[in-house]
This record gives structure tokens, C-alpha cells and sequence, in this order.
């Protein structure tokens, strides 16, 4: 049972920085399906920098900025181009999945995978974990009770209102789509030089998507989008268990236990909550 | 009036160009300080966006603005904040889903970081007190009436220490009572040394409240002249350009058989009853007019009625046959046309072409296809017939639809409604942000398909037009119809204090 | 909204190819590699009968795509799941012919054809339904529908239908019936060996026919009207008489239906198997085809003809270099929508400066 618990922590913690990072970014009005290839660059980048320094910390520095700019690229192409949300979202993955096994292999001579960092250079999972917990409630205090808050809030629920109260709500959404990268870039220390220890191709595995429905079924507030973490976190601790574990002597195949997490997700998305109300100017 | 002294705020040559159209051309004049200035002018005089110049949301091509005698380049909303210049926008710019101290001290936020709600509060309570203000600090902006919301609106301004406030059209949905109660409240601000500007183009209210008036025509100024001086007549004529004429009515010979019948409409919502118990019926070659302020229910009804919202308690049936068992597509082929409330939202589709438009609605009809296909060269004949007849401009129908004016887009819209043979028109609002010429218009054609037999249900928020057209009039309050006149017995007062729910 | 092949709608993809091309050739030089090698590789793809079957291979799935995101742009809806409904319509293929191995061509053919369209719109529809029915977005929905698919066809492929005699994950070989003709089949015929060992096949041509299909469906039809209308706004055209949530269902069923046929040309065309990891993301580069085709069906070939290019560009690449990988055309893909996207910014950008500059 314990050992449940902590696993499903262990799993929630890339979801909930995130999850996070999105809720930061669809507050200001930005839609974030490019969740899952911020995730990934960054998680490049603190493997690749650690490596190379034997220093998990400028590894964890460098995937804040590489999350903060790959974040940066989605603000410059929505915000400053104006463009598409969803179509600059799929970009911003399309690049991570695309130039991760690139450099990978002009640094490392193989596409896969970058090589493995020591266990004495590797990140603190449990202070990661610690950090993300927090995170939400921190998070909460920042938008909810503090004028910076205020102004993140009205760019997503009101731009034009924002505005004309002099102030500009591009460079709302620019600085809180960075420090969404930023946040984000936590989750890709976590799972290339914490839970793992190196980046392996596609390493996020779609779960930049789950953090993305975590946000939504947590409404677009921070601490029931941090128990929805904590609930696909548990869907995913359950599926590793019982792929070591025989129900009725019988062992699932692999495939249904992978699928199980989306299902579950797919389940509660369209079942539970409907027609969930996105922050008034995602889209737009 | 002191003249003497220097105007406040000077407009000198101003002119401002969208594409071809010259929204302002060489506008100057100016305001003096503690007053209330009007400007008026019909949609499309250019009133916004010589304001929205003042607020620095748009850049003039040529002219410059004089704050006090000195020249003042305004180049951003945040600039014209700190010049103490405030607008309250005609579509209130407040955000939704906070709280209306929320709302009032963004941009101006006592600090970035923690914000002391209880001294905000405090702050907030004695400038309520100050001016007489009403509403409550911690609801959501959502949740208020339009009034009120006007309300956090002016508070933002006072909150902000502006000294010039801008009003566009803020009587626009507000009920006879909040309007004066608005006026009561801007007399106090003048005399606290603010300085206001009044844009509007109902003439009444220049008339009773403002001590100055700048008249605008097709963006120039035409004159500005002291309130006193004037006469309805010679404002009205003054902003038009020429005498407007009555209104032919046709010989009255209808003998009542009901097209449209309501009968104990109500509509339920999560968020509490929307409609309750609404009973009336529109008989064959009759107006019924729909008074009341914007958001007593005017909605839900237009969409019961078109069959968009159908979960319904009660029954509407048309010409013996219960709407929801008709698909809604059909039911405008037999005769049921809507005139929505919402031009650009829900009338048209303005990437599409004018010719595209035209058959919205009717796009599946034989008469514009070859077998599977549609066929331009079926559709061309049918869409000039109505650009001919309703003096549509320009008359290309294969321009887009964003190239056409207000008042040209909502003919447009008339004519696709009401070309094939009606025998109900719902028509909402139907003259909503459109020149006189086209209101002219669109009024002689409703009497003109009434006298053909036509039933038409008339939804308005403007008085004036309800009056003029309808034979019989109910009004709507807070879902529900809580009063009945006839042309005979209609009058202003009677029917405003009703709309706010006032016994007569 | 008309669609006419305006200056700009061709000038916009060449900027962008050009500067895309531009941005990896300073790669291969930052990489101590000759650039020629992307002239190289693009050469090869057009200018001989073996890169141009495999360039005209890579474009027809991405035809096929591309209509798929195009045809739900138009209803105002994005499409994402192209890739698990070309999933499901590759699998359905192999099942219809595990039942029924023997069914002679005429038949085989076109039924094969029926159930790739039917699993792949069923898998569209699926998204369709809870966005009519439940207002559930159907971004996020057809991403799961992505992963579920995907998930469950490689099941497929590695139990029930796994060809047990070989190591690799892939299916049993489908029925001769169900083979179709490849193009260096008919070329062939006539004494010349153009195409001759390239997988390009008639599906080709079928997809060819299907943007047609859809190009006088969406401009021509009544239906194909209510949808266009529906997607540039939704409300008025609720107020008449066109009904959103069908619609929904309608355009979203036949967008998967679109992909489910990439399934043909995989499985039917050349593979005559299902192989675990056929599709090299066909379903999210048919997005950018749609967006470099601003949507219309008949760019749509042109753009995916591009997109083939680059694909089958890239394999070269990485054949003739050292540390290029065939992700480069991922990037190369990326880059021509960000230009792409971002286009009415520079736009602004490029008109500002030069009004600055006449003052």
C-alpha cells in the first residue's frame, strides 16, 4: 500500500509541474497542447547538460531555460504572430520530437538515447517531488491573491478589459508563458535525471497530453488540477503493478495496461465533466 | 460658461482613415473644463473613433490633440491613464469572472505582489460613498445587471483620478429610471470639477443634460454650439443633413386569425428560471411589440422561438403546427423568418461572400441548384433581385460581406428574410448600430409586410421604435410579461416603469 | 470565404521552403558537412524514376491526411487524431482478410477499401459524437483516440494477427485478392521500367480522386455549405436552420474515414502486411499540408507533393550523411508552418518598415 502511495507520487510529479506550467500558460489565454515537446526538450537538456558537467544543477539551470524558450517559441508564433494556438502547439512538438534525436546523435553518435549519468550526479527525487506538491498551493497564492495574479486572470478572461486599463496583455501572456516553460522544465529534470538516468527518445511518453486533461478536468485551477495529477499518477501506479502482478491468475497484455491511463482519462473527460469552461480568451 | 479661459481639450485637423473609408476628416473643436460636452452624431459619424483617438487606441493620420493649451501626443490607453483621461466603452470593458474590486483596480493595483484587500476595500467604500454609488464590492461582475456594471465602470475612472470621462452610448441598455439615476450621478461628478464627454445619438439626452454639443456627419464636425440654443428639430437636422420623412402607414384591414402561438412558455436553467409561464399570440397582419431592458429574458426567447434552445415546459406553435416538431430548417422554408438579434454573431457570416449570405438559410432550396450542385448562375438572378430592391451598396454580390456597412449588411439581411413569401418574421433588434436612412428603410418595409399579412414580433431595447411600429405591446421583466398595451393606451412613462418592474 | 490560387498563396510556401532549406544547410555546415547534399537529396527525389516513386509513395497517405485535417478545419474543427484512424483503417484491412482470405479481386478491392474508410470514420466519429453530444473538445478527445488506436492495433499486430514465422512485428500477409497494382505494374505493360521497384501504387490515384471529391463537395454541395458555414460561425449558422451538432458527427466520421484509406495504400498497395510503426507521423504532417494549402482540397495535392519530397528528402539525407538523422524532415516540416503561421506577422513587420521608410 505504501509502496503504492509512493509510486503514484513518483509518477504524478512530471504531471503536476506540467500541468502546471499549462495552467500558467491557459490562464493568460494561451491553449497548450505543446505541454508534451516543452517536457521533452528540457528533459533533453538537463540530461545533456549533466552529462557533459557532471553537474545535476547546471543540468537543472539548462532545462529551464531550454523549457523557458521552447515555451517562448509558442509565445512568440501565438502571441506576437497571432498565429493558430492549436496548429503553433503541434509546431512546438513536432521540433522537440524532431531536433531531441538530432542532437542526441550529433552529441552521442546514437539517436536513442543520451548516455547514462552516474547515480552521484543524478537529481534528488524527493526534493523534486517536495517541489512539486507545493508547487500548486504556491501557485495558487501567486494567482489568486497578488496583482500579477490579477493581470494573468484578466489576460485570459477579459484581454480587451486588460487593455484598456493600460496594461499590455501580450506581455502578460509572454512572461507567463516563460515562466510556464520554466515550470515545465522542473518536470524534464525530474524524469531524465531523477526518475531515469539519461533521455531516451520520446522519454515523456504523452504525458504532456495527461498533464493537459489533468488541467482541464481540475477546471483550470490549481489544486484540483494537482489531485487530478495525483489521480492519473495512481491510474499509471496501478498499471505498473499489475503488469508484475497476476489478477486471478491471469496477466493483462501489456497494450491494455498502457491503454488504461488514456481510457481512464478519455472516460472522465467525456463522462464527468462536459462541458468544462476554458479560461473566456483560449482560442482566440 | 466661463469662456474666457483656454478649453481643456482641444481636437485641431484630426483625420484618421480605415482602408478607403475616412472615418475622421479634419475634426477639431474643443471642451472646456467642468462641463459636460455631447457629441452626437449617427452610427458611422465618426464619434468612436475620434474618442478612441483621444484614448490612444487609435493613431490620427494628421492633427493634434491640446491637453490645456499644450500639444499631447497620445499614443497608448496606459498614456491617456495618466493624463487623467478615462472611457467608459459602449461594450463595458470589464473582466467577467472577477470581482468588482478586482475589476477596479486593475492596472492601477496598490502593489504587484500581495494585494491588502481590506484597505483597497476601505479606499473603495468612501469614493462609493463619495459619489452615491451602489454596488457591491465582492460579487462577481457576471453576476451584475447592466447598471450596475456601468457602475464599476465609472468607479474603475474615479479609482484611476480621471479628470476627463469619456461616456460612449451609455444609455444604450440601460431602463428609463437608470438613466436618470445615470444623469442625476454625472451632474454630481461635474460639479466635482470632472469634466464629461457624452457620446450619443439620442437627441433627448444632448438636449436635457449637456451644456455643449459637437454635431457629427459622415466624419466631420459640423458644428458646436451651446445646448441652450437648440431645438430637437434643428439637432436632428443638423446631424443628418436633411428633413427625414414620416413613416407611410398603410390602410388598416386585418382580420385576426393567429399565425404564432405561445402559450405557458417556461424555461428552466442551472442557473434559475430564465422564462416563466409566457402566454401571447401574433395574429396575421399585426405588429406585437417586446419591450424591456436587454437581458429580462429577450435571449432565451429568440432562441425558444428558433428552435436553438428546445428543452422547453409549454408550447409555440406556428400556423397549427408545434414548432419542435418541425426540423428548424424546414420551418423557415414555410414561411418562419428570424431576424436575429446579433448581426455579426448570429445574422451572417462575414468572411462569406454577399451573395453567399444571401442564401443562408435557404441553401438547400431546388430553385438554386442542378441536381447535386448548387448553381451560381441559378442564385446570381435571386440575389440581385434583392440587392436591387433593398438598395444594397455596393451591389457586387461577390464581395465579401465585411466590405458592406452596418446599415447595408442588416438590409442584406432584411431582404433574405423577408423575400420569399412570410407569413411570421421574429425580428430582433432589427435596427440595431445602423444609419437613420436604413432604420427608415427597414421600418417602411415592416409595415409594408404587414399590410401583406405578415405577423411580426418585435423585440427592441429602443422605445422609441417599439412605439412607432406596434400595435400592441408587451412588456418583459424577469422572464416574465408583466404588462399589456394597446397602441391606444402605450405611452413612455407608463411603459418605462413597467420594464423595471414598477406597478403603474 | 474563395479559394483562388492568389500570388501569395504560392509565394508564401517558397519563401518558407527556402528559408527552411536554408536554416538546414547551415546545419550541415555547423556540422562540418557540404551542404550539396541537400541539393543532392532533392534532386534525387524528382529527377529519376526511383526517387520519384518513393517521393509520389510518401504523398499519396499525405494527400489523404491532409484532406482529413482540412475537411474538419472547414467545420471549424481540428482534427488531430488523423493518425490512430489511419491506425484503425490499415488494421481493419488485415482483419477482413484474416476472415476472408480468398475473396477474388473484384471483390476484395473495393470491400477493402469500405472497411479502411468505415474504422478509420469510426474512430473520427467516436470524436464527433462527444463533441455533439457532450461538448468535450475534440482536440484533446481525437489525442487520446491517438493513443487508445494505436495502442490497440499494435495488439493487433503482436497477438491475434502476428505472422508467427518471423521475429518482426508484424501481421500476416493479406489475401492476393486484396493486392493492388502498382504503377510500375502498368509501366511495365507498356515496355519501360519507370517506377519499376518503388512502392507507389493506384492509390495514388484514388486519394487524387478524393481531393476532387471533397474540393466540389465543400464548394459545390448544399451540404458542403452548411459546413463551411458552420465552421466561419457557428451561432448564425444555428439561426438557420443548419444543425451543429450532426454536422459535427458528419464532418468529423468522414475526416476518418479520409485517413482510414492510408490504410490502402500501406497495406493493399505495397506492405501487404501491417508492420508495428508503418507510419512515420503521416497523420500530424497532414496538418501542415492542410495549413501550406490554406485548406483547399486541390492544394492539398501540391502541398503533399511537397511534403513527400521532403520526407523522401530526408531518408536520403540521412543515407548520405554522417550525423543527420531523418527527423530533419520533421524540422524542415516545422519550420515551413511556423513561417507559414507567422506570416501575417512578418507581413506587418515588412509593410511597417517600408511605410517608415517612404515618410
Amino acid at each position: 500500500m505504501m509502496e503504492l502511495l509512493l509510486s503514484t507520487l513518483r509518477l504524478s510529479t512530471p504531471l503536476i509541474f506540467a500541468a502546471m506550467g499549462g495552467f500558467l500558460c491557459e490562464r493568460s489565454g494561451v491553449a497548450t497542447i505543446c505541454l508534451e515537446g516543452v517536457l521533452l526538450t528540457s528533459a533533453w537538456a538537463a540530461a545533456t547538460v549533466t552529462y557533459l558537467t557532471h553537474s545535476p544543477y547546471l543540468g537543472a539551470i539548462a532545462a529551464l531555460i531550454v523549457g523557458g524558450f521552447t515555451m517562448f517559441i509558442h509565445a512568440f508564433l501565438t502571441v506576437k504572430a497571432k498565429a493558430d494556438q492549436i496548429i503553433s502547439g503541434v509546431v512546438v512538438n513536432l521540433i522537440a520530437a524532431g531536433m531531441t534525436p538530432l542532437l542526441t546523435k550529433l552529441l552521442f553518435g546514437s539517436p536513442t538515447n543520451t548516455k547514462a549519468i552516474p547515480i552521484s550526479e543524478r537529481f534528488s527525487s524527493t526534493t523534486l517531488t517536495v517541489v512539486a506538491c507545493l508547487l500548486p498551493f504556491t501557485l495558487y497564492a501567486l494567482v489568486y491573491r497578488t496583482g500579477l495574479g490579477l493581470r494573468l486572470l484578466a489576460a485570459g478572461d477579459g484581454p480587451e478589459a486588460l487593455e484598456t486599463s493600460g496594461v499590455s496583455s501580450q506581455k502578460v501572456r509572454l512572461w507567463a508563458m516563460s515562466l510556464a516553460g520554466m515550470v515545465i522544465g522542473l518536470g524534464g529534470v525530474y524524469l531524465s535525471t531523477a526518475h531515469a538516468s539519461q533521455f531516451t527518445r520520446d522519454m515523456t511518453a504523452g504525458r504532456g497530453y495527461i498533464a493537459l486533461t489533468a488541467l482541464i478536468f481540475g477546471k483550470w485551477r490549481p489544486i484540483p488540477t494537482f489531485v487530478s495529477c495525483l489521480f492519473f499518477g495512481l491510474a499509471d501506479a496501478l498499471q505498473i503493478q499489475l503488469q508484475s502482478n497476476p489478477i486471478f491468475g491471469h496477466t493483462f497484455p501489456v497494450q491494455a495496461l498502457q491503454a488504461f491511463p488514456y481510457i481512464v482519462t478519455l472516460l472522465v473527460l467525456v463522462g464527468f465533466i462536459g462541458n468544462a469552461k476554458p479560461p473566456l480568451a483560449i482560442g482566440k | 460658461m466661463a469662456q474666457t479661459s483656454p478649453p481643456l481639450l482641444e481636437f485641431s485637423k484630426i483625420s484618421k482613415t480605415f482602408g478607403a473609408v475616412a472615418a475622421n476628416r479634419d475634426v477639431t473643436f474643443s471642451v472646456h473644463s467642468s462641463t459636460i460636452h455631447g457629441v452626437v452624431g449617427e452610427n458611422g459619424a465618426g464619434k468612436s473613433t475620434i474618442m478612441k483617438i483621444l484614448y490612444g487606441m487609435f493613431e490620427p493620420d494628421h492633427g493634434v490633440i491640446s491637453l490645456k493649451g499644450k500639444p499631447t501626443p497620445i499614443r497608448t490607453p496606459q498614456e491617456a491613464i495618466s493624463l487623467g483621461i478615462g472611457m467608459v466603452h459602449q461594450h463595458f470593458m470589464l473582466v467577467p469572472t472577477l470581482t468588482v474590486w478586482e475589476n477596479i483596480i486593475l492596472g492601477k493595483e496598490p502593489s504587484l505582489w500581495f494585494v491588502d484587500e481590506a484597505s483597497v476595500m476601505g479606499q473603495l467604500e468612501n469614493l462609493k460613498k463619495e459619489f452615491g454609488f451602489q454596488v457591491e464590492l465582492n460579487q462577481k461582475v457576471e453576476t451584475l445587471s447592466v447598471g450596475h456594471q456601468q457602475q464599476v465602470e465609472l468607479l474603475k475612472l474615479l479609482f484611476r483620478k480621471s479628470d476627463i470621462l469619456i461616456l460612449d452610448e451609455p444609455t444604450a441598455v440601460l431602463s428609463p429610471q437608470e438613466v436618470e439615476s445615470l444623469f442625476e450621478r454625472l451632474k454630481n461628478l461635474k460639479k466635482a470639477g470632472k469634466t464629461i464627454i457624452l457620446i450619443t445619438h439620442k437627441l433627448k439626452e444632448i438636449l436635457n443634460h449637456t451644456d455643449c454639443v459637437t454635431i457629427m456627419r459622415q466624419g466631420t464636425v459640423v458644428e458646436t454650439l451651446a445646448t441652450r440654443d437648440l431645438s430637437e428639430e434643428i439637432l436632428a437636422e443638423k446631424m443628418i443633413g436633411h428633413k427625414r420623412s414620416p413613416l407611410k402607414r398603410h390602410e388598416e384591414a386585418h382580420t385576426p386569425q393567429a399565425i404564432l402561438q405561445v402559450s405557458s412558455l417556461t424555461l428552466k436553467k442551472p442557473m434559475g428560471q430564465k422564462l416563466s409561464d409566457i402566454s401571447f399570440e401574433v395574429n396575421a397582419g399585426e405588429i406585437v411589440g417586446i419591450a424591456g431592458i436587454e437581458g429580462n429574458g429577450q435571449q432565451e426567447l429568440i432562441k425558444c422561438l428558433a428552435g436553438i434552445e428546445r428543452h422547453f415546459d409549454g408550447q409555440i406553435v406556428f400556423n397549427n403546427q408545434n414548432i419542435l416538431d418541425v426540423d428548424s430548417y424546414d420551418l423557415k422554408q414555410m414561411g418562419f423568418s428570424i431576424i436575429p438579434p446579433d448581426r455579426h454573431r448570429e445574422a451572417v457570416i462575414l468572411p462569406f461572400s454577399i451573395s453567399e449570405n444571401a442564401i443562408l438559410g435557404h441553401h438547400k432550396e431546388r430553385e438554386i441548384r442542378n441536381g447535386w450542385f448548387l448553381s451560381g448562375s441559378k442564385t446570381e438572378p435571386i440575389v440581385s433581385h434583392m440587392i436591387q430592391r433593398f438598395d444594397v451598396r455596393p451591389k457586387d454580390p461577390h464581395l465579401s460581406m465585411v466590405s458592406l456597412s452596418g446599415g447595408n449588411q442588416q438590409k442584406l439581411v432584411v431582404a433574405r428574410e423577408t423575400s420569399r413569401p412570410v407569413q411570421f418574421l421574429l425580428a430582433a433588434h432589427p435596427t440595431r448600430g445602423i444609419d437613420i436612412g436604413a432604420i427608415d428603410f427597414i421600418h417602411q418595409h415592416f409595415l409594408e409586410l404587414k399590410s401583406k399579412g405578415t405577423g411580426i414580433l418585435l423585440i427592441s431595447s429602443e422605445l422609441d421604435e417599439i412605439l412607432k411600429l406596434s400595435d400592441r405591446i408587451l412588456v418583459l421583466f424577469h422572464g416574465r410579461i408583466v404588462a399589456q398595451f394597446t397602441k391606444e393606451t402605450a405611452n413612455e412613462r407608463e411603459l418605462g416603469l413597467s420594464m423595471t418592474g414598477g406597478t403603474v | 470565404m474563395k479559394f483562388s490560387f492568389s500570388k501569395k498563396a504560392v509565394i508564401a510556401p517558397l519563401v518558407a521552403l527556402a528559408v527552411s532549406a536554408s536554416v538546414i544547410s547551415l546545419f550541415l555546415v555547423c556540422m562540418g558537412e557540404s551542404p550539396s547534399i541537400l541539393v543532392e537529396a532533392f534532386t534525387s527525389t524528382f529527377f529519376n524514376s526511383f526517387g520519384l516513386g518513393y517521393t509520389l509513395y510518401y504523398t499519396t497517405p499525405l494527400i489523404l491526411t491532409g484532406l482529413s485535417v482540412a475537411l474538419s478545419f472547414h467545420a471549424g474543427l481540428f482534427n488531430i487524431g488523423s493518425e490512430g484512424q489511419l491506425h484503425l483503417g490499415a488494421i481493419a484491412i488485415v482483419a477482413l482478410s484474416c476472415f476472408f482470405p480468398n475473396l477474388p479481386s473484384f471483390l476484395a478491392v473495393p470491400l477493402g477499401v469500405l472497411v479502411a474508410l468505415i474504422f478509420g470514420g469510426i474512430w473520427g466519429m467516436i470524436a464527433g459524437y462527444f463533441k455533439a453530444k457532450r461538448g468535450s473538445h475534440e482536440v484533446i478527445v481525437t489525442i487520446l483516440l491517438n493513443f487508445i488506436g494505436i495502442i490497440l492495433v499494435n495488439y493487433l499486430i503482436l497477438y491475434p494477427f502476428k505472422n508467427t514465422e518471423v521475429q518482426n512485428p508484424e501481421t500476416v500477409e493479406i489475401g492476393k485478392g486484396y493486392v493492388l497494382p502498382l504503377l510500375s505494374d502498368f509501366t511495365t505493360l507498356l515496355g519501360s521500367d519507370f517506377f519499376l521497384t518503388t512502392p507507389v501504387n493506384i492509390t495514388l490515384f484514388l486519394s487524387i480522386i478524393a481531393a476532387i471529391l471533397c474540393y466540389l463537395f465543400l464548394f459545390h454541395t448544399s451540404k458542403g455549405y452548411e459546413i463551411r458555414a458552420l465552421g466561419q460561425n457557428p451561432t448564425a449558422a444555428e439561426f438557420n436552420g443548419i444543425a451543429v451538432g450532426a454536422n459535427f458527427i458528419l464532418v468529423l466520421t468522414l475526416s476518418g474515414a479520409l485517413s482510414g484509406l492510408v490504410g490502402v495504400n500501406e497495406v493493399m498497395g505495397y506492405h501487404h502486411k501491417l508492420i508495428e510503426g508503418f507510419s512515420p507521423q503521416y497523420g500530424f504532417t497532414g496538418i501542415a499540408v492542410a495549413l501550406i494549402a490554406r485548406n483547399h482540397p486541390l492544394g492539398i495535392i501540391l502541398s503533399a507533393l511537397l511534403f513527400g519530397a521532403i520526407h523522401n528528402g530526408a531518408r536520403e539525407i540521412e543515407f548520405l550523411s554522417e550525423k543527420m538523422t531523418k527527423e530533419v524532415s520533421v524540422i524542415m516540416e516545422a519550420l515551413i508552418i511556423i513561417i507559414i503561421a507567422s506570416q501575417p506577422y512578418f507581413v506587418r513587420l515588412f509593410s511597417k518598415s517600408k511605410k517608415e521608410g517612404a515618410k
